[in-house]
């Protein structure tokens, strides 16, 4: 036998918000199948793309294994003084679409080449130098496309003293595409299964009104408007919304802590030493309130359609 | 008073639920709607709860044009009277006392006179002693009292009572009945659809026969006096 509390209790109006808040609560216990189900699949729904945008941004999974950029090699002329090449390379760092410009001196050239060959004598054999003093050209990241490569090459042609700017086009075209295809792949599936969780709520949403139609059609019968037969399963929406970002967030956060060693690991081979970042605490915000947003219009939304359907059937 | 005027309804499967119906219904009665099963007895009780619409006809219930109302006013008319049905059942999850309150809560009256009126209307069917009850712990016949208590909690001046004696024994009908008598002596007009012929002996309440969809054995338009 269920006796609840005094019936002064339940009349007044910000206890009756509370009731239908600890009803709610209730509900977990009493109907946990029925509750945690729908919200515990949400969470799993939400958490998927949202563990995917954290691990695609925290440890740029797109970018970490070509994060070797292409690069213009520039060649100046021949007999350039060691001074003009300096200032000829100081020009070529003041271009907006270069990150850094790298300079490498005709002897420094020799050098490396005989180290690299083995061919250390070699030198010895040469009336001159045959190498030209270099500048390597890294592009910034915002210019990361064939074209921003090609237009560079030409202003780089533009300067005194470069002889020629060289770069693989072709490597740098295949380099570029992949990039674009695996960030738009990326993309396309988070948003992807960002559609897949939000039709979930939804459903779910709608789930719940349905499965109360007998309530919305007798508080209609005895003269509630919409707004307080939605009440209660406004605030049923506003629970399970934080219900589900809170479960999402334990996801996300678990599978961070667990995957955390071997995603350093990981990127460690690659020469970066950084651990994977947690989603902000602005994102998770962000994710709150449009759970929230769509629990809610979902809730709402099914809750006039049953009513406007009942209303038909009722009035013929 | 309630005026029915040439009414037709037809349900969408084509089936008559009445037919070129017209009466008049006085108010400050308990009205029985008599008849057998499919005679048209909850067709006309839903017809008056504004549950459907005629599809021909006009029905005005204390100067309301029925036909007329449309959104708000349907809630609002709905919240003036009060129904009981077999779909409208009680809430399981709420006690006996929120159940009777709802209609309460629906038209914003103040808290204090919330309490007073769902404990005297609960006093008035016999079960003040189950307010913080479940509905589930209630016999049928507690449920069926708690029902009319939510229907006549708000003095709604129109009760309609769709076979609130069904599936009860002889002395639960009784004391249901006895219920909606107290509610006419109150000046109340309570319209009481039953096939159950025992509740109709009192010569001081109205009884309308019905067959067919049409008032049967009795002057078309005139509520008829049984007098024994």
């Amino acid at each position: 036998m269920r006796c609840r509390e005094s019936l002064d209790v339940v009349l007044d109006s910000s206890s009756n918000r509370y009731q239908i808040i600890v009803g709610c609560f209730e509900s977990l216990f009493s109907t946990p199948l029925k509750t945690w189900f729908p919200v515990v699949l949400s969470a799993i729904a939400l958490a998927i793309p949202t563990g995917l945008y954290m691990t695609a941004s925290s440890v740029k999974f797109f970018s970490f294994f070509l994060q070797q950029p292409p690069e213009l090699t520039v060649f100046l002329a021949k007999d350039i003084e060691q001074s003009t090449a300096h200032l000829v390379q100081q020009k070529i760092a003041e271009i907006n679409s270069v990150h850094s410009a790298k300079l490498i001196s005709a002897d420094e050239a020799l050098v490396d080449f005989q180290q690299l060959t083995g061919l250390h004598t070699i030198a010895n054999y040469l009336q001159e130098n045959p190498f030209s003093t270099l500048v390597i050209v890294q592009p910034d990241k915002s210019h990361a496309s064939l074209e921003a490569f090609q237009e560079l090459s030409a202003k780089l042609y533009q300067l005194d003293y470069v002889d020629l700017v060289q770069f693989d086009q072709e490597w740098t075209a295949k380099l570029f595409s992949l990039r674009k295809l695996a960030s738009s792949f990326g993309q396309t599936t988070i948003g992807l299964l960002l559609i897949i969780a939000i039709a979930l709520i939804c459903f779910f949403g709608r789930w719940r009104v349905s499965d109360r139609t007998d309530e919305i059609k007798l508080l209609s019968l005895i003269g509630a408007n919409s707004s307080f037969i939605s009440r209660p399963f406004i605030y049923s929406a506003v629970f399970q919304a934080v219900l589900i970002v809170l479960i999402t967030f334990g996801f996300v956060e678990g599978f961070r802590a667990v995957n955390q060693q071997f995603v350093a690991d990981l990127i460690s081979l690659y020469g970066i030493n950084s651990a994977t970042e947690g989603v902000m605490w602005q994102a998770w915000a962000i994710i709150l309130t449009a759970v929230l947003v769509i629990n809610v219009a979902a809730t709402k939304i099914a809750v006039m359609f049953s009513l406007l359907k009942l209303e038909k059937e009722m009035l013929l | 008073m309630i005026s029915i005027e040439n009414v037709t309804v037809q349900y969408p499967n084509g089936q008559l639920g009445l037919r070129k119906l017209s009466l008049t219904i006085p108010g400050q009665h308990l009205v029985f709607i008599s008849g057998p099963s499919g005679a048209g007895k909850t067709t006309l009780a839903k017809l008056l709860a504004l549950r459907i619409r005629p599809t021909e006809g006009r029905i005005t219930v204390a100067d309301n044009d029925l036909d007329e109302l449309q959104g708000r006013q349907i809630a609002r008319y709905r919240r003036s009277i009060g129904s009981i049905f077999q779909d409208m059942p009680l809430l399981e999850n709420k006690t006996v006392g929120e159940n009777v309150a709802l209609p309460l809560l629906i038209n914003k009256n103040v808290k204090t006179d919330m309490i007073q009126q769902v404990s005297n209307t609960l006093d008035v069917v016999g079960l003040r002693n189950k307010l913080n009850y479940s509905p589930i712990d209630l016999t049928d016949s507690e449920q069926q009292r708690v029902r009319i208590a939510r229907a006549i909690v708000t003095k709604p001046t129109l009760i309609i009572a769709d076979e609130p004696t069904i599936n009860m024994d002889p002395q639960l009908s009784i004391k249901i009945m006895q219920i909606f008598k107290r509610l006419a002596d109150r000046k109340l007009t309570v319209v009481v659809t039953t096939h159950d012929r025992t509740h109709l002996a009192d010569p001081r309440n109205p009884v309308i026969e019905m067959q067919g969809g049409q008032v049967f054995d009795a002057m078309q338009g005139v509520v008829r006096r049984r007098a024994r």
